[in-house]
């Protein structure tokens, strides 16, 4: 049976994480590349990379990223964060990513999720959404999150799914960083629109969250950050607790 | 050495550092000479059936893939898989290597496609490729075409794998092994497949 993904998200800068992350047992848990392999071994289903380098270099540090990450980390791995055109794309996945989001560029180039998807197969094309009410709809958000585009979330959903999109990202501005839980009628409203894989984001607080998620929401797949990070949950006992209530988990020994 | 063939089709630096990770020699190569020069081929790939066909030929490593399929371990990913069988639904002027009969055909029905992410696969025979793995165990899948289970006629089967319906996720036959998923993206389990794939090219596993 095919199972429902677990995905820690490191958010990187210049090659360092950027969220203080607590774990005594890494020896660098600022590498980003070390924290990835901890997660492979905890069992994590795959891991997304948000690089929010801003500098000249940013293209060199992200290939040198994916390189150091394709030698020690053995499952899936995406990167986003400031993809703009498919030159990027193409040097991130030659790169060893095995996928990329892309969010603010897809909004300005509508072309960019048809053209990556041609070139390089749906399957590698993440779209990422920022979506925020705004007391009327689901609005989308870019240039992380501080450019409203009055677009409406399910609407440009379904675009990118005509586009050639392989996956979204979708994230609740909302419930970003609240740890109140995913907000499941944004992602209900996405799920029910579109016949893609939505990995939801934004708001885990605690197990049960991910559980809605994964059930009431009809995410495929759960993206979180602190849960894991500050070591209030493993990958583990979050698998453990998720197929205790039904889900199809990827259960693991460790 | 192992050869990784590159054909231009998808990334291959995942399997190479798969190997390379393990300590094993395996290099990306893209010339006849290499292939025939291995001990091991592996024949990745992600992409189109007929695109990868007309790859294959017009690079002309046709014959040196076959020959290799003849007498060396020989590992098929993926759609690396897919071109050991006769052919796809996906490009049906195409014809594979023919190794294996079977045509594969596009997933339907009420779910999504491609079929991506982790599923149990289930052995259903014992290999030296798969020594140290359960009866079962998960693997990443990337797919949209699948060969349909059927018992009766296919011997070569390893593992089925379900999505919506049973479908053949690895398959064996003397020293040509294939995989619907990937070894190099699922983990530990899988990283043992591709452990257990140079011992049996290194020659080194008990009682093969």
């Amino acid at each position: 049976m095919l199972t429902k993904r677990i995905i820690p998200c490191l958010d990187v800068k210049d090659n360092r994480v950027v969220k203080g992350v607590e774990f005594l047992s890494l020896r660098d848990a600022g590498d980003p590349v070390e924290l990835a392999a901890f997660y492979d071994e905890a069992g994590a289903d795959e891991i997304v990379f948000l690089d929010i380098t801003a500098s000249f270099q940013k293209r060199k540090t992200v290939v040198e990223l994916c390189r150091r990450t394709a030698e020690k980390v053995f499952i899936p791995f995406t990167i986003g964060g400031g993809i703009s055109d498919i030159e990027d794309i193409k040097v991130i996945l030659r790169a060893g990513a095995d996928k990329v989001s892309i969010n603010s560029a897809a909004v300005r180039d509508k072309s960019l999720i048809k053209k990556g998807a041609m070139t390089f197969g749906s399957q590698c094309i993440v779209v990422a959404i920022d979506a925020k009410f705004n007391g009327d709809f689901y609005e989308v958000y870019i240039d992380g999150g501080n450019t409203p585009t009055g677009m409406d979330a399910v609407s440009w959903a379904k675009e990118v799914e005509s586009l050639g999109a392989g996956e979204i990202l979708l994230t609740s501005m909302d419930r970003d960083g609240t740890k109140r839980g995913y907000d499941l009628e944004l992602l209900s409203l996405i799920t029910g629109s579109v016949n893609i894989p939505v990995i939801a984001s934004g708001g885990a607080g605690c197990l049960e969250h991910l559980y809605e998620a994964l059930t009431f929401g009809g995410a495929d797949a759960v993206l979180a950050a602190s849960i894991f990070h500050y070591g209030i949950y493993t990958i583990k006992e979050a698998k453990k607790y998720l197929s205790e209530k039904g889900v199809p988990v990827r259960l693991v020994e460790i | 050495m192992i050869a990784i063939v590159d054909y231009g089709m998808g990334n291959l630096m995942s399997v190479e550092k798969a190997f390379t990770y393990l300590g094993l020699n395996a290099k990306i190569v893209s010339k006849e000479s290499e292939i025939k020069r291995a001990k091991g081929v592996v024949l990745p790939g992600v992409g189109n059936f007929g695109q990868a066909v007309a790859n294959i030929k017009s690079r002309g490593l046709w014959q040196a893939i076959k020959d290799a399929l003849a007498e060396k371990p020989f590992l098929g990913i993926c759609l690396g898989m897919q071109l050991l069988f006769e052919g796809s639904e996906e490009s049906p002027e195409s014809t594979g290597f023919s190794m294996f009969p079977g045509r594969f055909t596009l997933f339907k029905g009420d779910i999504k496609v491609p079929h991506i992410g982790w599923n149990s696969v289930r052995f259903i025979k014992n290999s030296p490729i798969t020594s140290g793995l359960d009866g079962e165990e998960f693997f990443y899948f990337v797919h949209s075409y699948k060969l349909p289970f059927l018992s009766a006629y296919t011997p070569f089967t390893l593992g089925v794998s379900e999505y919506q319906e049973m479908f053949i996720a690895a398959v064996e036959s003397d020293n040509v092994f294939g995989f619907q998923f990937h070894p190099e993206k699922s983990g530990k389990k899988g990283l043992k497949i591709l452990e257990n794939f140079g011992r049996i090219v290194y020659g080194n596993i008990c009682g093969y």
